[in-house]
């Protein structure tokens, strides 16, 4: 999750916080189920 | 005078067999208790005709073993009706073979021409005909037409192809070691210590299947999409717009795509280049089963099973040659040119044939596949005797489409692509053309490519850009398997076999491990591959059976000992079963906690109680054995809340929702009857409003009598 999180801070030249990209990560249709509870279980962290 | 047995696969050979024999046409049939002999008449001998119904042998433990008992290395062969309940038939079916041997002293095997057919001939012949498998003859033949099988009577071979024999024994051996000692462990571990009973199975190529779905699960489940950006351009020559590709497919970053956006938008560029290319896109070659069932499942939605099934029908029907083939050849004394004529009287195939037979020579293309007994699947030319159900005309319509497809000239495609310029940034204009149809003519409606015109344009022509925008895209996870890509799969790890691949599919749809034509795999399945990966990963991995099928095909060509591949076979399990009898317990308690919450979920309705809030379950009366709707809540909160269902018929939630009421549907499956599917609340208010209906009809009629 935290790998490819530098992907998505290269992709919008840094303007995104992990914040963000967790919240878009847990929206999209894409993602896979274990993958959104990993990313809504850091979100509450 | 000789008097000859033939044995064939299945009653519909035996027919034709015994029709192909018979010189004057003439075939007795005898009925003996339900198992059709044919009689046929020959100048210098009589033959009799019987057939098996697939296997009638099977593999077992020796006797004096529970059927439970775990680990099990002492096997037999047995004839099926002593393993299988539902095989007792079978019983009378050997009794009567027995019979009709005693008669004849010479014994021809006339199944197909595979592992299998050898198989079940070489038992029928063994134990059926007294040991007759030691001098019997075999029939070789690829096509059920009377003058192939004439011709394959004739020159029968001397001897069982043994080493057939071999492979097919040992396959079914090593499968039923692998198979009834694991799925015993499992259900039995399961029973003991998850305390509840539910038939687990898993084997030799089951375990590695079920794990590339599961696996594939796993990649969707942890996926997580990246963004990237393409480019949306049109552009516009004269009056007419063009879609343009932008000369990145893919743009990663964010800025870098706004700035080619911001760069480019109302501009115009310049034609830099024009790349015209020619190219032959030659024909496919002729089906072997595995390109049949692909392409039937893409055109027709037929699962593999059913292609398959479907191509037996075909092939007993003396319409196509032998599907169970993994060749893609076509040999010349199969007699092309008898064939296409012989099509060519269907009103159909009529045109496209005659182009072929128009054309310079017939040479087929043909792939790089070969099989030592059987050539691709083609059309034999026979006319259909009955009318084909759709499904099999469809089939019949693919198969012969693509053998006259393999006969035609290369198609020829031209296609363009231009180079536009717009202040330094490059986009493409891509256009394709079909010059010449060739073979693509022959295969429609199966064949087609699309083509993209482009308008004339020249170098240095100056072109406007009409639209451009940036679309943010994520990245897609890995698609389910379906029937079709699954196949292939198997066959690219090489595990099973062209004949067992389609079986092994719908096996796991039977043992509730997967659903839906977009494999999912229940939570049963995870949770079996998961423990299995625990404790004995051996049984999931490919390699092992990668490398058992291989040895298997050994013995196939002569290369391997039957009896030294199952011993290594037994060795390499032995080590697996002491691992997983040594952590029984563990296992049983994690399946255990699986099926209970399986079955739990789904006899549990999504709509909660509407009168206290608790979970409805689907439950049966224990003294009535009726099944109902009933609330969870009934001891906690005493809510006394049910619904009736219907009681005929197997039961299965739909997890939708009613139009009417919002609470759940459910479904019922009854034999021979269309799935119905019904509201259990609004079914339940109905009976109330009718039942409240009759009682004021009555008590008006009361009220009348009672006032006169």
């Amino acid at each position: 999750m935290k790998q490819r999180f530098k992907e998505w801070a290269r992709a919008y030249d840094g303007d995104i916080s992990m914040k963000e990209y967790l919240e878009r990560v847990v929206g999209l249709p894409e993602t896979g189920e274990r993958a959104k509870e990993v990313a809504r279980h850091l979100l509450k962290k | 005078m000789a008097t000859t047995l033939v044995v064939s696969e299945k009653p519909d050979a035996a027919k034709r067999i015994a029709e192909s024999l018979s010189d004057r046409g003439q075939v007795l049939r005898h009925m003996k208790r339900g198992v059709p002999i044919y009689e046929v008449s020959r100048p210098s001998e009589k033959v009799y005709v019987c057939s098996a119904l697939g296997h009638l042998y099977s593999v077992d433990q020796k006797r004096g073993i529970t059927r439970r008992a775990h680990p099990v290395w002492d096997l037999t062969w047995k004839p099926r009706y002593l393993t299988e309940r539902s095989q007792e038939r079978l019983r009378t079916w050997i009794d009567q073979i027995r019979q009709v041997s005693r008669e004849a002293n010479c014994f021809v095997n006339a199944c197909d021409y595979d592992i299998e057919g050898s198989v079940i001939g070489a038992m029928v012949l063994k134990y059926a005909c007294n040991g007759a498998d030691r001098n019997a003859k075999r029939m070789k033949f690829s096509t059920l037409t009377t003058k192939e099988l004439q011709e394959a009577y004739a020159n029968s071979s001397t001897g069982l192809d043994q080493t057939l024999v071999n492979a097919g024994m040992c396959r079914h051996e090593v499968d039923w070691v692998y198979g009834i000692n694991l799925s015993r462990a499992l259900t039995d571990s399961a029973r003991e210590h998850g305390r509840v009973y539910s038939t687990l199975s898993t084997g030799r190529v089951q375990g590695p299947t079920l794990r590339f779905i599961v696996h594939r699960e796993e990649e969707i489940n942890c996926f997580v999409p990246s963004p990237y950006w393409t480019i949306e351009t049109v552009i516009k020559v004269g009056d007419s717009t063009i879609n343009a590709q932008y000369e990145k497919e893919r743009i990663d970053s964010k800025s870098e795509a706004d700035k080619v956006v911001a760069d480019c938008e109302g501009e115009s560029g310049t034609i830099t280049d024009i790349d015209s290319r020619r190219s032959k896109i030659y024909p496919p070659p002729p089906f072997d089963l595995s390109a049949l069932q692909a392409e039937a499942y893409r055109h027709f939605g037929l699962r593999p099973s059913s292609t398959l099934g479907i191509a037996e029908r075909l092939y007993l029907d003396a319409l196509i040659s032998y599907p169970r083939t993994s060749s893609q050849k076509l040999p010349p004394s199969i007699e092309y040119r008898k064939i296409l004529e012989n099509l060519s009287s269907l009103e159909e195939y009529a045109a496209k044939v005659s182009v072929v037979l128009s054309g310079r020579g017939l040479s087929p293309t043909e792939g790089q596949r070969s099989d030592p007994a059987h050539p691709a699947i083609y059309p034999t030319g026979n006319m259909p005797h009955r009318a084909l159900e759709p499904r099999e005309r469809k089939v019949y319509d693919l198969i012969v489409r693509r053998f006259v497809a393999t006969f035609g000239d290369p198609a020829i495609r031209q296609s363009e692509k231009v180079s536009v310029s717009v202040r330094g940034y490059i986009f493409y204009l891509k256009g394709t053309r079909i010059l010449a149809g060739g073979w693509t003519d022959l295969y429609e409606p199966y064949a087609g490519f699309e083509e993209i015109h482009l308008p004339s344009l020249r170098i240095d022509q100056i072109v406007d850009i009409a639209r451009i925008v940036s679309a943010e895209r994520f990245t897609q996870p890995p698609s389910r398997f379906n029937p079709s890509s699954l196949l292939r799969l198997m066959e690219r790890e090489n595990i099973g076999t062209k004949a067992t691949r389609a079986d092994m599919i719908d096996t796991l749809y039977n043992r509730g491990y997967i659903v839906g034509e977009r494999m999912t795999p229940t939570p049963l399945a995870l949770n079996v591959i998961d423990v299995l990966k625990r404790y004995c990963p051996k049984v999931v991995e490919t390699g092992f059976t990668r490398e058992l099928e291989e040895k298997m095909q050994g013995i196939e060509y002569g290369k391997e000992r039957k009896e030294r591949v199952l011993v290594e076979a037994i060795e390499h399990l032995r080590p697996v079963m002491a691992e997983l009898e040594a952590r029984i317990s563990e296992v049983g308690t994690e399946l255990g906690k699986t099926i209970r919450e399986t079955r739990l979920a789904q006899i549990t309705l999504l709509s909660p109680c509407p009168q206290c809030g608790s979970r409805l379950v689907v439950v049966r009366n224990s003294r009535t054995g009726k099944r109902f709707i009933g609330c969870t809540g009934r001891w906690e909160k005493n809510c006394t809340f049910s619904l009736p269902l219907p009681q005929i018929g197997a039961l299965t939630l739909s997890r939708k929702s009613c139009a009417k009421c919002g609470f759940e549907l459910v479904i019922v499956k009854a034999k021979a009857r269309r799935p119905m599917i019904s509201c259990p609340m609004c079914f339940m208010e109905k009976r109330r409003k009718q039942a409240a209906q009759s009682k004021q009809t009555l008590d008006e009629r009361h009220g009348t009598k009672d006032t006169a």
